[in-house]
């Protein structure tokens, strides 16, 4: 299924969300203003049945008159929405007000002494009213069919009208609301995304082959975003190039020792004994380029979102390694670490590069290699910031000689007396280009212990 | 001493059998890490050569599931791969020594015996016991500084006794680390070659250095010198 875009994604939210909001805020809103304004039309009705009664007297006779006109002229307009009456509860009407000349009230129960009550009717014409009864006697003693009822009914077809002009704009209001919010939240999602839309566009770009890497300025949230990608297609280009490189110097390198193994064979007068010291030492010297050139190849070297490894973890499982292959030598290796750090380097190039080093420390010691991890002093480096790692390893053999210094660090360069090890010369070669890789420098020294010294800066 | 070779390149597998077996060892073979599982752990094997690429079963799965059935014989690892990551994963994972492909067979072999006499608790690559000397490099035992002609078996059953010296080994064990999988077994062999080896190491009766323990085998035991 296809996946909407962030933008449908938060419209969609957002439409949501209004629609909810706005929804509750109008029903509220609609409830409250109609209950009020019952609540206010019961009021005035009670005002005017209190006016009502405190008009109205029975004289001996117990005939009831009024003793003065009443304020509310609605009363006295035919039709005019508000009326009243008063019925003996024998079912007489006692009075009514002038304004009931056409419309027919349907006649009221009567109401037992004291006891009010309001009720929804509706005229013989169909049209909704609201009445209020109270029920009524002169004298403390009166029997309850002495007793009258005054009624005051009010028209509701205002009150409906005003209810539905104030529910006809509440929700206009409300709908023109979420329109004007929708438009802005669809501008600023527009504004906000657009970075994204640039970083996606740069992208293509990229794949179409019309950049090398995302150019622009972008907000600090995306910055560390294209900033990786950025990492990682120059980490890629690297490997690439170094890929390239490496097959192309295998395949260069490659030729000559297969150039010599087809002469010796097409070689007329050539012995099978000469024939197979030629052989032994060409796949020899292939065996070389090919360990060298797939290894140089397999360096990882630095990248953007290479998570931080503990050196020290990576030491013990090389000692630990060691130790096995060189149980007969009884070598006493010693891991010290002064300065426990993570360091964002490659496993496998971290553990070549220490693999390399100190195996080479256990072939040549007598009895001693010594590693210890360390952060480079404040002395040797003016800005705290730039301090960099320090791997030592050193070991009590014969040590290399400031002479040969620079060699050792050339493919396939042996020391002489190494042609009874077991090696290559590939060793210290492959971990100074791991070294150069991740910008480190590699040193060779005099240890303390009678023999070499290497040490490696790696920057942190 | 039986070795397991476990490799699945035909070629390779084939020059490593030839090989060991023209040095002296009892060669078990297989071509996959299932087969050399179930080799390692059925059949008495002193040590075994295995490759860290096999299909299915990878060497190192099947190196950790010998240690987890309690194998500890030495195991020698061979890898294509000469990165540190993949020694270091195959040592881990139980394996003693490593070699990088291609190697010497006299490489292999040297590291075998080393393999071997370390499994035995021994740094030198002879051992001695009074006047009598075995050499596992040069697989030569000398009486007094002399050469002892001594057959292949006659050898093998000498070096397993002394490499076990001062534990009773019964004639059953004795065959399985000295014959292959499928040689005939005839444990009255054995006793053939023990009573040939006394009479060239001990021609006087003088030192007994191997004793037999009715019903249960022979210990050699060690002499002062």
């Amino acid at each position: 299924m296809k996946q909407p875009s962030i933008n449908t994604r938060m419209l969609i939210a957002a439409s949501c969300i209004l629609a909810g909001f706005l929804s509750i805020t109008g029903i509220t809103l609609d409830r409250t203003y109609r209950i009020s304004t019952v609540d206010a039309l019961k009021e005035r009705m009670m005002i005017q049945i209190t006016v009502l009664i405190s008009a109205i007297e029975q004289d001996e006779q117990q005939n009831i008159r009024m003793l003065y006109a009443l304020p509310e002229p609605r009363f006295f307009t035919p039709d005019s929405g508000l009326y009243a009456s008063i019925i003996k509860n024998n079912g007489e009407l006692a009075w009514s007000s002038p304004s009931i000349a056409t419309i027919l009230i349907p006649p009221h129960t009567s109401v037992s002494r004291g006891e009010q009550k309001f009720e929804h009717i509706v005229s013989a014409t169909g049209d909704p009213l609201l009445s209020l009864s109270i029920g009524l006697t002169w004298g403390d003693n009166d029997t309850e069919s002495e007793g009258y009822t005054f009624v005051v009914s009010e028209d509701l077809r205002r009150i409906n009208q005003q209810i539905r002009d104030f529910r006809h704009n509440l929700w206009g209001s409300l709908g023109g609301v979420a329109a004007v919010l929708l438009i802005m939240l669809t501008l600023i999602l527009h504004w906000g995304l657009a970075p994204l839309r640039r970083a996606a566009q740069e992208i293509a770009d990229i794949e179409a082959g019309k950049h090398n890497e995302i150019q622009g300025e972008y907000p600090k949230e995306l910055s560390g975003l294209t900033n990786n990608i950025n990492a990682l297609i120059r980490t890629n280009n690297e490997h690439e190039a170094r890929y390239t490189a490496s097959l192309g110097d295998l395949a260069h390198s490659l030729k000559t020792p297969l150039a010599v193994l087809r002469g010796a064979v097409e070689a007329p007068h050539n012995s099978v004994e000469s024939l197979r010291i030629t052989t032994e030492e060409q796949v020899q010297r292939m065996d070389q380029i090919v360990q060298y050139q797939l290894q140089r190849a397999a360096t990882s070297g630095r990248t953007a979102l290479t998570a931080p490894i503990n050196p020290q973890q990576i030491a013990s499982q090389v000692f630990a390694a060691l130790d096995k292959v060189y149980a007969d030598k009884g070598v006493q290796g010693n891991l010290t670490v002064v300065t426990e750090l993570e360091l964002h380097i490659e496993e496998g190039d971290l553990m070549e590069l220490l693999g390399n080093l100190v195996d080479n420390a256990y072939k040549w010691c007598q009895r001693r290699v010594d590693v210890t991890l360390s952060i480079e002093t404040q002395e040797e480096v003016s800005d705290p910031q730039q301090q960099r790692l320090l791997i030592e390893v050193a070991d009590d053999g014969p040590g290399i000689s400031p002479t040969f210094a620079e060699k050792v660090i050339q493919r396939g360069w042996r020391r002489r007396e190494a042609d009874a090890v077991d090696g290559h010369g590939l060793g210290l070669s492959l971990v100074s280009d791991i070294v150069n890789l991740y910008d480190g420098e590699l040193q060779i020294k005099q240890s303390s212990l009678g023999g070499a010294l290497i040490q490696i800066y790696l920057p942190i | 001493m039986r070795v397991l070779i476990v490799e699945d390149e035909t070629e390779l597998r084939q020059q490593l059998h030839q090989r060991l077996k023209s040095a002296g060892y009892a060669v078990d073979v297989a071509d996959n890490g299932e087969d050399g599982c179930y080799l390692g752990q059925e059949y008495a094997i002193d040590v075994a050569v295995v490759d860290i690429g096999l299909p299915n079963m990878s060497g190192i799965e099947m190196i950790r599931a010998l240690r987890e059935a309690g194998k500890d014989f030495p195991v020698l690892i061979l890898t294509a791969r000469g990165r540190w990551q993949d020694k270091v994963e195959g040592l881990e994972s139980g394996a003693d020594d490593y070699l990088v492909k291609p190697f010497h067979m006299e490489e292999l072999e040297a590291r075998l015996k080393a393999l071997l006499r370390r499994a035995a608790g021994l740094a030198q690559p002879t051992i001695t016991s009074g006047p009598i000397t075995l050499n596992t490099t040069r697989q030569e035992v000398t009486l007094d500084g002399t050469l002892l002609e001594l057959t292949a078996y006659e050898f093998k059953v000498l070096e397993y006794l002394m490499l076990h010296a001062g534990q009773v080994i019964s004639k059953t064990v004795l065959t399985e680390h000295i014959y292959d999988q499928d040689y005939d077994r005839d444990s009255n062999v054995i006793e053939v070659f023990v009573g040939r080896l006394r009479r060239k190491l001990d021609p006087k009766n003088q030192l007994q250095p191997i004793e037999t323990l009715r019903g249960r085998g022979y210990r050699f035991n060690m002499i002062d010198s």
